[in-house]
């Protein structure tokens, strides 16, 4: 579980970005089965809210975790790029948040510090060891906890204690704590329901407009990703095959698309 | 999503000819079969049958209340000699250096009691017995007080081994973990050191710490320390390749290194496990202790090996009754504790 060189730029100084991602011609294979992504190309503007949407198995989770260096693309590029955040040039990489699915949180410690674990990077190994942040970043967790909807209380509390859309709350404010560029997001209300689960995205939406981050999120709910994308990407079996705002789309056609095979057929019951 | 038929897909075979996989293949009762083959031999060779006989002959004669020769058994007898347990230490004042009557330890006191005594008469050359009326200090509680001093330096002898165990083991359980290790050479090492460790038994390290060491609490601590970190080792670095990896893929993304995620992903997981694993060592060790005592390493194991060999059965009942109770004890506090932890 290394993680691989990562394949990101820094922008010079004063250098704005149009972009934020560009991914160009993404492939990944594995040794068994059909590619995982397949020659996958698209750039994110900055600010943009992005929804990545497929059916399960489509490379969704394959990209973004491409994107953070979790996989390493087997051709293509995925280039990031930084123009703010604290001392880019000391950075190992730039600042990416990533909220995962449920269970990426490190249950027995508290929501807080899962919250300031996300700073453990740039601490020394005695600050670690005694998760002794400073005090700034400690009232920044705590202003972050609030800002996504937790108690003190809850703040304080194993985060196995909380109830899953609490988590996923703890799991947005960890990725706004280094102040990211761009938020990617896996799933990140997959164990959710319906209501929780909008609520959850609303919130990802909006802390992330606030910190002016790009966001790409890979979602299953097509009716959620229409409500709340500025746009949408379909995959399909590891093909980007729907790029466009999400107004251009009615849920319906999207759903068409989405429920298709490769060939244009639609799934039937045994099939997909 | 409405068709709702079922139309097999091409390449399909329809389900009514799908053979599912049997629970038990004839693979399986093969092997059974040959492992309980081996086993009965192996039975036979280490003379279990002859066992069963014993046992069958044992519960007749228990059952027709024929006591038999007992003569003939050596164990025979030990567990009755055993009671009354030894609680009083009684000694003759004249063993005693600077024995002062006016001023006892505190419960104690005096009694006389006549004592048969054997000495030759010189002029028949005979044995003649005869009793003298001696005076004996008693310490109601003497022995007792002897043997719980003896299994207290027992279970600090467990705990230094165990403290110093945990110490070693911390750093080998991160080199002997295959997703941590920092080389593929320190992990082969690690892995290798963990299992040499835990291949030497107590008893055996301890006969050679106590040649180095002499005789006392030394060759002990340092006999089951190496022991236990072997097997601390060993199981602290499978809780690590085992924990959840989805924590450590967040810490990962997040760009920390290995420390870090050890830190904040991997040992929060671990704990509650590694306390239970250590508590185990503990209760372990302190039954161990007892034992590698018989080899001259300190306790009260090395009490046990002079009362038994000097056939104080009644001594040996109440240190066998102290251990008991102690390691019943420890293991209420074990349960509690874990109970806190988890």
């Amino acid at each position: 579980m290394r993680t691989t060189t990562p394949l990101y730029i820094h922008n010079r100084p004063g250098d704005l970005p149009h972009e934020t991602l560009r991914v160009y011609e993404a492939t990944k294979t594995f040794t068994t089965g059909p590619a995982a992504l397949d020659k996958v190309s698209f750039g994110l503007k900055a600010g943009e809210f992005t929804v990545l949407l497929g059916p399960s198995g489509s490379g969704k989770s394959t990209l973004l975790r491409a994107a953070i260096g979790l996989v390493r693309l087997t051709s293509g590029t995925i280039k990031v790029s930084v123009e703010r955040g604290i001392a880019p040039e000391k950075r190992k990489r730039p600042a990416i948040g990533m909220v995962h699915q449920d269970g990426s949180l490190s249950d027995r410690l508290t929501a807080a510090q899962n919250v300031l674990s996300a700073m453990a990077p740039q601490m020394g190994w005695l600050r670690v060891l005694f998760q002794a942040y400073p005090k700034h970043l400690q009232d920044k967790a705590c202003r972050l906890l609030d800002r996504v909807g937790l108690t003190e209380d809850q703040a304080n509390r194993p985060v196995r204690e909380l109830s899953g859309g609490q988590r996923q709350r703890v799991g947005i404010a960890r990725a706004l704590m280094n102040d990211p560029t761009l938020i990617l997001a896996d799933e990140p209300v997959a164990s959710l329901d319906p209501a929780t689960a909008r609520k959850v995205m609303l919130l990802l939406r909006e802390t992330a407009r606030e910190f002016g981050a790009t966001v790409l999120c890979s979602l299953h709910q097509i009716e959620l990703a229409c409500e709340l994308a500025d746009r949408i990407l379909l995959l399909r079996q590891g093909q980007l095959i729907f790029d466009g705002a999400a107004s251009d789309m009615s849920p319906r056609s999207l759903a068409g698309l989405f429920e298709q095979d490769s060939a244009g057929r639609p799934f039937d019951l045994v099939g997909g | 999503m409405q068709t709702g038929s079922v139309s097999p897909g091409s390449g399909r075979s329809s389900a009514h000819t799908w053979a599912l996989k049997p629970v038990f293949s004839a693979r399986t009762v093969g092997l059974v079969i040959l492992v309980l083959l081996v086993l009965a031999y192996s039975a036979h060779r280490m003379q279990l049958d002859d066992l069963v006989g014993r046992l069958a002959g044992m519960a007749v004669n228990a059952a027709t209340s024929e006591s038999g020769d007992a003569a003939a058994d050596p164990g025979e007898g030990v567990l009755e000699r055993m009671f009354p347990l030894a609680i009083a230490e009684r000694t003759p004042i004249d063993r005693i250096a600077d024995f002062d009557p006016e001023d006892l330890p505190l419960f104690a006191h005096l009694e006389t009691a006549p004592e048969e005594v054997s000495t030759l008469d010189p002029d028949t050359l005979q044995m003649t017995t005869r009793t003298v009326e001696k005076t004996v200090l008693v310490k109601p509680a003497g022995y007792l007080v002897l043997v719980i001093r003896k299994i207290i330096e027992t279970i600090e002898i467990a705990l230094w081994a165990s403290l110093i165990a945990v110490v070693m083991s911390l750093p080998l359980a991160w080199l002997s973990a295959r997703n941590y290790s920092p080389h593929w050479l320190s992990y082969v090492t690690a892995r290798s050191g963990v299992s040499f460790l835990r291949a030497v038994p107590e008893l055996i390290s301890a006969l050679f710490l106590v040649l180095a060491f002499g005789f006392g609490p030394i060759a002990g601590i340092l006999a089951l320390a190496l022991h236990s970190a072997g097997f601390l080792g060993k199981f602290y670095a499978e809780d690590i390749e085992a924990a959840d990896k989805r924590p450590q893929e967040a810490m990962r993304a997040m760009g920390a290194g290995s420390f870090a995620t050890l830190r904040l992903a991997v040992l929060p997981q671990v704990l509650p496990s590694y306390a239970a694993l250590t508590l185990y060592v503990l209760d372990r060790n302190v039954r161990m202790a007892t034992v590698i005592g018989l080899v001259g390493a300190g306790g009260i194991g090395q009490e046990l090996k002079g009362r038994f060999d000097m056939f104080q059965y009644d001594r040996v009942g109440t240190i066998l009754l102290v251990i008991f109770i102690t390691v019943l004890l420890l293991d209420q506090l074990a349960a509690h504790v874990r109970r806190k932890l988890l």
